[in-house]
């Protein structure tokens, strides 16, 4: 009896206060910080908006900077982005307009997110300002997943608290709505960012304005016609571009070429001409921190000597071709923008003596493959090149002044306009010219940032005010084959190109792109007429 | 607060009870007096001594067993009754008259062994006093098929137990099912409960798209041979026991002991040879080339040069040939199980290894495990369940999709070149590598150490109260190796700068501690059998893992052969933990009606402390009818049991409570974003089920009938959410996602029925014929849910649907009317390309698909074929699934034929509808294509008279860029998935005694055995039976995107008993 009593205590006993620490059913993570634990200080909010530059940018900057932006935008020859060049989008494309759209919805989400946990921090530490600046970022990222969404589907949901709405109900906001709602972040951007960098890299108040610049310039067209632009938006844009250009201290690179090396611009060394770069790292992992822009560029992988390199069929658009062999002063930005067969790139490929060109069938992408790691300091990694994509730089900020001033005036021979436009020229090696029109403007624009995912974005702004135009802007672009053969011997060197003409205009149901179909099957209220967005209801 | 409470409550309760008993108890001490020794013999039905059996006196715990030649010695006195048990027969009780010292005992076979134990959740059971629905799988229904894991044995053998596996690859976990999913994103893999060791798998996952590292999981490192009975909880008064983790049911294993007597030596050995698959046809040289061809005419990618006469080409290369061989798996175990009255113990040892059919796959395993039970004192007993295995699974060929390699590498690119070099294309864009190079190449491979066991002390406080305290856990450690060099086959380069290794090491434990005090009486009539329980457990996982690429030389794997700038590591840790309160009361009136009634209390580490404890309660009856007077007279029937039972249990497989943050790596050092919606309201799932059913024996328990009906609702799903994208969130990895909430939004409804019947057809001394046939049939239903839950497998045209109405997972896509036959046959049709018009290039042609205007967005025919057009075009799920068995012995020969069969289920051929489509000019066709459409021209100009040249056939035109969108996913591409398969056929012959007792040996046994003889099925692919697996957070049934195959096998087997 006794030792079953003994050992029945002692066992009964271990087995039934095994349990009895008060915490042991309370597991939070272990290996990952919560957002109820973080945001309290300076290092804390500025790591918190850090990645707004990087990895929720990822599929726009690998699928929607090309397709949407420069495959519709008429720049583009590409075997695998037909749909987009000749304006048949399906719903149901998996590969590019889903990833596209996700994005930037991503961005939003995230934005809005951050900007929560930075207000709702318990115990914060935060200097106000560092705090102000982290919500300017946020605000600024935000606006920027907006301009890509109404400009590629006009009217969309306005999310701005993603708990709050987490519902399939949302109705989709009027474009009006949205526009609105992209100048009001930004300007919160420019009251709360700083005039200089607090980090190399890190958005400014410049920033934030040269966006509102563009942004007033586009707005001013919309519900309006040509020679009727809103003059108060028109002014808003000229008042922005020039407190940029004026106080900003940045100015153009003496080189157009150097702009687009790894070098110049990568996340630790951004240069004075960007105001605002997606900042890549060397590494992949996690996915999605990484520029893949190379990888699917570079015509061959003997130049990224990272295993990708599948560039073979992607190129110039036989209209940006025909642009280049009509122009034929243009070449600096030519050879820096796209590879004509018989061009030598000696920083390509440095250790098998740098890249020679033989390719006829096509002019390969220049921009933005900068070649291996080792032509990089050894930085770089498969789909991962070392270098930054501009989402603005100063030179677009230059001409959009320009067009500000010139506003609803046909032509301008305003000194100012001039000045700046003719300072994008130079650096170029093109000649400078003494009046302007719209049109000289918009075609400087498309050479100036070819590739760089803004011809879109162009034609949608002359869209709105003059959608004829736009209409037949894109139906006189060639979007065929072409064959391109270096002259031998020529000096300064020629080309024969034969062109195989393909025309496809956009129209009035192509201009936006189809929601996806899984997005229509989850939220068939985004097939209902768009509503304004109520802004009392913001926070 | 409130459930430390409640805990405390318990505790004092159970204390008190303790107590209570504890006063009442009295002494148990028996002694016989006037006993004499009495020796016998027990014999079997076919004069066999048997060996083992128990031999005891009536009432006392005087018992012993019998040794190797079926004899025994006991003590007992005249009066008392000797009971003579064995496993199979009826027990026998004979009263001791007189001055008998001998006896010789001839025991009758129970076909229905009604008065077994079985394994029941927490304790065990007599099988008649069972209100549950319940199946055992026994050890020698394991060892008749070949099994590389336990899992696989479980196919067939029950009723509603689903088992599918959708890799051959050697050591791939399998799925089973038990009464269909009840979960859609999280695991529908029941509980496994091993000598009371608790693990619940993931899904498994095998896609190509989205491979994992491994394919096995734990479960794979245990012996099936160690096995001695499967027990499939299904009931909901059986599982509601295990709670929270009982929804998907529970499978309790239970591992072979010693028993008393001398120790047993049994060696086993099996060879096997793996047979090579069917290849699924593709195109030859001739045929490829001949297709190059057409596609340069119609102004695709231009030919080779060579192909310019495809007449005097040779076959060129037969890809699955060069790939698949016939290897070999081998088995080896030695099994040592013994002891005396007070002791035994049962050890075994195994050696197991699998060569793949294709290189660079393959699954080893070496187990031992060490099963002790000791009775220390008469009210102390205790044992040990101690196992350890290192298991190793090959995963080159999985991991680098080699087998759709194969399929889609075309025919003129050598294997080997003439200098013995692999052979590849000329150039890398667009081209495909050489699937027999690389997995020989690659060095993946994954490594296993675990171990599984516990210890367990059970105290006899007194007659019928036992203080049951057990404590176990599994420990594994797991190492993964890639390593993937450069290389250059003749122009196909992988650059050495991208030659990568990784590493990863993790390291996973579980415990539980569980002190249960159980009490079983009997009064008269009544007979109470009553638990209570407490029972902690813990868990966690920690790993570390790194890659390196840029390797110089490919002899050093290691990360240090790398370069140290791309260098990345990581690592990980998490853990969880459960507590819970439970008991069960089963009451028995006069042997007739059982009442059973179960409780638990359980709460867990992943739900918020608000949500944190549920409650799931069971209650069950059965009736015995046929102990009721009025049935007596019916001698027909043995025993009829009818049993109603409902019960709540539950499922807390979920996480998100935590809005956790995920760590980027940024240009200003590490940053961090939100990784998820965070749900701190998340709570329990709760599944209800009504499960009735019935046992019947008749004829001398020849026929035996198992039939069960349930209706189980699942309400709350634990579901991670799909939104609408603008939310911001994803369902799997995208950069910079945030995963959707989980929540308990959803709810789904699962009906069905199963039907076991055994018979025993002809039973005489020399001829034996029995069949076993199991039956199911489930039916699974959405109920409701916030949004249907809609995905694409690999961003393609391959879509599933899960919503209201329907069973989860419906494969969607358009339904084809045929070819465009002429020009007007276009005109009068749907607009179907994106372009609108028609054309040879860029829209519309003859020879292209023509797809049915099924609706538009008013829900009636538009004219436009867009995705208002999709509709379900396959059910992935099984109409109903049955396992046969037939086995025959005919003197010392058995004959075993196992048949399996699943009808009814869909199969989206994806593999089949890319090989058709084609990936581009590079890769090869299937050898179907080769009856492609052709258009009478291909020219814009000719579209008033062109026709098609060749209708009957279902292969679209050429057509470079698609621009009709033949890719629409169709009702071509799903194909029935039913099969009928000769699962196993087994001969095998038992050597008599007189012939090997020479060779010191006490039994032996030689079987030959085919395994999967034949399938019948319509299937094209590889193999009809293609599970379940995870994709990307869902459910995704049913597709075939590449399956490794499972082929024929021919064993040869021998089992010596020394």
């Amino acid at each position: 009896m006794k030792p079953i009593l003994k050992y029945t205590i002692i066992i009964a006993g271990v087995a039934f206060l095994q349990s009895c620490k008060k915490d042991f059913l309370n597991r939070p993570p272990i290996d990952q910080v919560t957002s109820g634990n973080f945001y309290k200080s300076d290092e804390e909010v500025l790591a918190g908006t850090a990645p707004l530059y990087n990895i929720v940018w990822f599929d726009y900057n690998d699928k929607a900077l090309l397709a949407f932006g420069e495959a519709r935008g008429g720049n583009l020859n590409s075997n695998d982005r037909t749909a987009y060049i000749q304006f048949k989008t399906s719903s149901t494309d998996q590969s590019t307009l889903l990833p596209g759209y996700k994005s930037f919805y991503k961005i939003v989400a995230q934005s809005n997110l951050t900007m929560q946990n930075i207000n709702n921090a318990v115990g914060s530490t935060a200097s106000t300002t560092i705090k102000n600046m982290g919500l300017g970022e946020c605000h600024f990222m935000r606006a920027m997943g907006y301009y890509y969404l109404v400009n590629n589907w006009g009217a969309v949901p306005i999310i701005y608290d993603n708990i709050g709405q987490l519902s399939n109900n949302n109705p989709r906001n009027t474009i009006e709505s949205v526009w609105q709602f992209i100048i009001m972040d930004l300007r919160f951007a420019a009251d709360n960012l700083p005039a200089t960098p607090y980090q190399q890299g890190r958005l400014t108040k410049y920033s934030a304005e040269g966006m509102l610049a563009k942004m007033y310039l586009t707005r001013s067209g919309l519900n309006a016609s040509e020679g009727a632009r809103t003059q108060s938006d028109l002014d808003s844009a000229k008042y922005y571009a020039a407190d940029v250009i004026n106080n900003s201290s940045l100015s153009l690179l003496p080189k157009y070429n150097d702009l687009f090396t790894s070098a110049n611009n990568n996340s630790s060394n951004n240069n004075k001409e960007s105001l605002f770069a997606l900042q890549w790292m060397p590494v992949a992992t996690p996915w999605g921190v990484n520029n893949s822009f190379q990888a699917y560029l570079a015509f061959d992988p003997k130049i990224t000597q990272t295993g990708d390199g599948w560039g073979a069929a992607q190129g110039g658009s036989a209209d940006l071709v025909k642009y280049f062999i009509n122009n034929p002063a243009d070449s600096i930005r030519r050879k820096a923008t796209i590879m004509f067969q018989g061009d030598y790139y000696p920083e390509l490929d440095q250790k098998d003596g740098g890249t020679n060109v033989t390719n006829n069938y096509i002019a390969n992408i220049k921009k933005f493959v900068i070649g291996s790691p080792a032509d990089n300091g050894g930085k770089g990694a498969f789909m991962a090149a070392y270098v930054n994509t501009y989402m603005m730089r100063l030179a677009e900020v230059y001409l959009i002044y320009a067009e500000a001033i010139m506003g609803n005036a046909s032509s301008t021979s305003d000194a100012e306009a001039l000045k700046y436009f003719n300072a994008v020229r130079e650096r170029a090696g093109m000649p400078d010219k003494s009046s302007i029109t719209f049109d000289d403007i918009f075609q400087e624009k498309r050479v100036e940032t070819a590739l760089e995912g803004n011809a879109w974005y162009d034609i949608m702004r002359l869209y709105y005010f003059n959608p004829a135009k736009a209409k037949a802007y894109t139906a006189a672009q060639d979007k065929g084959n072409y064959t391109i053969n270096y002259n031998a011997g020529s000096s300064p060197r020629t080309w024969t190109v034969v062109y195989t003409p393909e025309y496809y205009g956009l129209t009035d149901q192509t201009v936006y792109l189809p929601y996806p179909e899984a997005e229509m099957v989850a939220a068939p209220s985004l097939a209902e007429p768009p509503v304004p967005f109520d802004f009392s209801k913001l926070p | 607060m409130r459930q430390i409470k409640i805990a405390q409550k318990l505790k004092v309760l159970l204390w008190t009870f303790t107590c209570c008993v504890l006063l009442a108890l009295n002494s148990s001490a028996q002694n016989a007096s006037g006993a004499r020794k009495i020796t016998g013999k027990i014999i079997s039905n076919k004069g066999d001594a048997v060996e083992g059996a128990t031999v005891s006196v009536k009432g006392t715990k005087n018992a012993t067993t019998t040794d190797a030649n079926g004899t025994f010695t006991i003590y007992a006195a005249t009066g008392e009754t000797i009971v003579v048990s064995y496993v199979g027969f009826t027990a026998v009780e004979t009263k001791l008259t007189g001055s008998t010292s001998s006896l010789n005992i001839s025991l009758k076979e129970d076909f229905a062994s009604l008065n077994d134990v079985v394994v029941v959740g927490y304790g065990k059971m007599k099988k008649t006093d069972l209100s549950s629905s319940q199946v055992t799988v026994t050890a020698a229904d394991i060892s008749k098929t070949v099994n590389t894991t336990f899992d696989q044995a479980l196919q067939g053998r029950a009723a509603n137990v689903y088992v599918s596996s959708n890799s051959g690859q050697p050591g791939a976990a399998s799925s089973v099912i038990i009464r269909g999913i009840s979960s859609l994103t999280g695991s529908t893999q029941p509980l496994y409960v091993i000598d009371g060791v608790q693990i619940k798998p993931d899904n498994p996952a095998d896609d190509l798209y989205n491979h994992p590292s491994g394919f096995s999981n734990i479960l794979s490192g245990i012996n099936p041979d160690d096995i001695e009975t499967m027990n499939i909880l299904q009931g909901p008064s059986a599982t509601a026991i295990f709670g929270a983790a009982g929804a998907n049911g529970v499978i309790m294993i239970t591992t072979k002991r010693g028993k008393a007597g001398e120790t047993k030596i049994s060696l086993n050995t099996l060879w096997t040879i793996q047979d090579r698959p069917d290849y699924i046809p593709v195109m030859n040289l001739p045929e490829y080339a001949k297709y190059r061809n057409e596609i340069a005419k119609v102004g695709g990618t231009a030919s080779d040069p060579t192909f310019a006469d495809p007449s005097v080409l040779g076959e060129g290369t037969n890809w699955q040939a060069a790939l698949f061989r016939r290897t070999l798996l081998q088995k080896h175990s030695l099994a040592l199980s013994g002891g005396t009255d007070k002791t035994n113990f049962y050890f075994s040892g195994e050696y197991f290894n699998q060569d793949g059919i294709a290189p660079g796959s393959g699954f080893s395993r070496a187990s031992a495990r060490l099963n002790l039970d000791n009775q220390t004192r008469k009210w102390l007993k205790i044992g040990a369940t101690l196992s350890i295995n290192q298991t190793k699974e090959k995963v080159n060929t999985t991991n680098a999709g080699i087998i759709s390699l194969a399929i889609q590498q075309n025919p003129s690119i050598p294997v080997k070149n003439p200098d013995g070099t692999w052979g590849g294309p000329s150039t890398t864009q667009f081209q495909f590598s050489n699937p027999v190079a690389l997995a020989n190449l690659y060095h993946d491979y994954n490594k296993a150490s675990s171990f599984i066991g516990g210890v367990y002390a059970d105290i006899t406080l007194m007659k019928g109260l036992v203080l049951h305290n057990e404590a176990n856990g599994s420990y594994e450690y797991y190492n993964s190796y890639q390593f993937h060099p450069g290389y250059n086959f003749n122009g196909y380069v992988v650059p050495s700068t991208s030659a990568s290794s990784a590493r990863a090491a993790s390291n996973n434990f579980w415990w539980n501690f569980n002190t249960r005090l159980q009490y079983d009486t009997r009064i008269n009539k009544h007979a109470v059998s009553a638990m209570i329980a407490h029972e902690s457990q813990s868990w966690g996982y920690e790993s570390l893992s790194g890659s390196r690429l840029n390797f110089v030389t490919y002899a050093v794997e290691e990360l240090s052969g790398g370069d140290q700038t791309t260098s990345i590591a990581n690592s990980g840790r998490g853990d969880g933990a459960k507590e819970s309160y439970f008991g069960r009361v089963n009451y028995t009136y006069n042997d007739r009606y059982i009442l059973q009634g179960t409780y638990r209390y359980d709460g867990s580490s992943n739900f918020g402390t608000n949500k944190q404890w549920g409650s799931f309660p069971s209650v069950s009856v059965a009736w015995r009818v046929s102990q009721e007077n009025f049935m007596k007279n019916i001698h027909a029937i043995n025993d009829l049991k009818l049993r109603v039972e409902y019960g709540l249990s539950g499922n807390s497989n979920a996480g998100g409570i935590y809005a956790k943050l995920q760590a980027v790596p940024t240009g200003w050092g590490t940053g961090f974003l939100s990784q998820n919606f965070a749900n701190p309201n998340l709570q329990w799932e709760s599944d209800k089920t009504l499960n009735v059913g019935f046992d019947l024996h008749m004829f001398n328990n020849r026929i035996e009938v198992i039939a069960d009906a349930y209706i189980k609702k699942i309400d709350k799903l634990l579901t991670t959410n799909p939104y609408a994208f603008y939310n911001g969130g994803d369902i799997s990895y995208s950069p910079g996602y945030i995963s959707w909430p989980t929540t308990n939004v959803g709810s789904m409804e699962n009906k069905g029925f199963g039907v076991t019947v055994n018979t025993v057809n002809i039973s005489n001394k020399n001829f034996e014929w029995k069949t076993g046939l199991n039956f199911s049939l489930d039916r699974n239903k959405i109920t409701n849910l916030l949004t249907p839950i809609n995905y694409a497998y690999a961003a393609s045209q391959a879509e599933f649907l899960t919503e209201v109405g329907q069973p989860a997972s419906l494969i969607t896509g358009y339904i084809a009317e045929g070819l465009f036959q002429d020009y007007q046959d276009i005109q009068n049709h749907a607009v179907q390309a994106s372009s609108g018009v028609i054309s040879p290039q860029q829209g519309t042609w003859v020879g292209d698909i023509k797809f049915k205007d099924i609706s538009g967005p008013d829900g009636k025919p538009d004219g436009i074929i867009d995705h208002n057009d999709r509709v379900v075009i396959g059910n992935p799920w099984p109409k109903y699934t049955f396992g046969f068995n037939n086995s025959f012995s005919y003197k010392r020969f058995d004959l075993n034929i196992f048949i399996v069969g699943s009808i009814g289920n869909d199969i989206l051929n994806y593999s089949r509808y890319q090989n058709e489509l084609g990936t581009g000019p590079f890769g090869n066709y299937l050898k179907s294509v080769s009856n492609f459409a052709i258009p009478s021209s291909y020219n814009l100009a000719d579209s008033g008279t062109v026709t098609l040249t060749n209708p009957g056939y279902a292969i679209p035109r050429i057509a470079p860029g698609d621009p009709n969108g033949n890719n629409r996913i169709n009702q071509w591409d799903i194909e029935s998935g039913s099969y009928v398969r000769i699962k196993n056929v087994s001969l095998s012959y038992n050597f008599p005694n007189h012939m090997i007792t020479k060779l010191a040996l006490k039994g032996l046994r030689v079987s030959a055995n085919v395994q999967n003889l034949v399938t019948i099925t319509k299937y094209k692919g590889y193999d009809p039976e293609v599970g379940m697996v995870n994709y990307g957070g869902t459910i995704m049934a049913g597709v075939d995107t590449g399956r490794y195959p499972s082929v024929r096998m021919y064993c040869f087997n021998v089992v010596a008993d020394f």
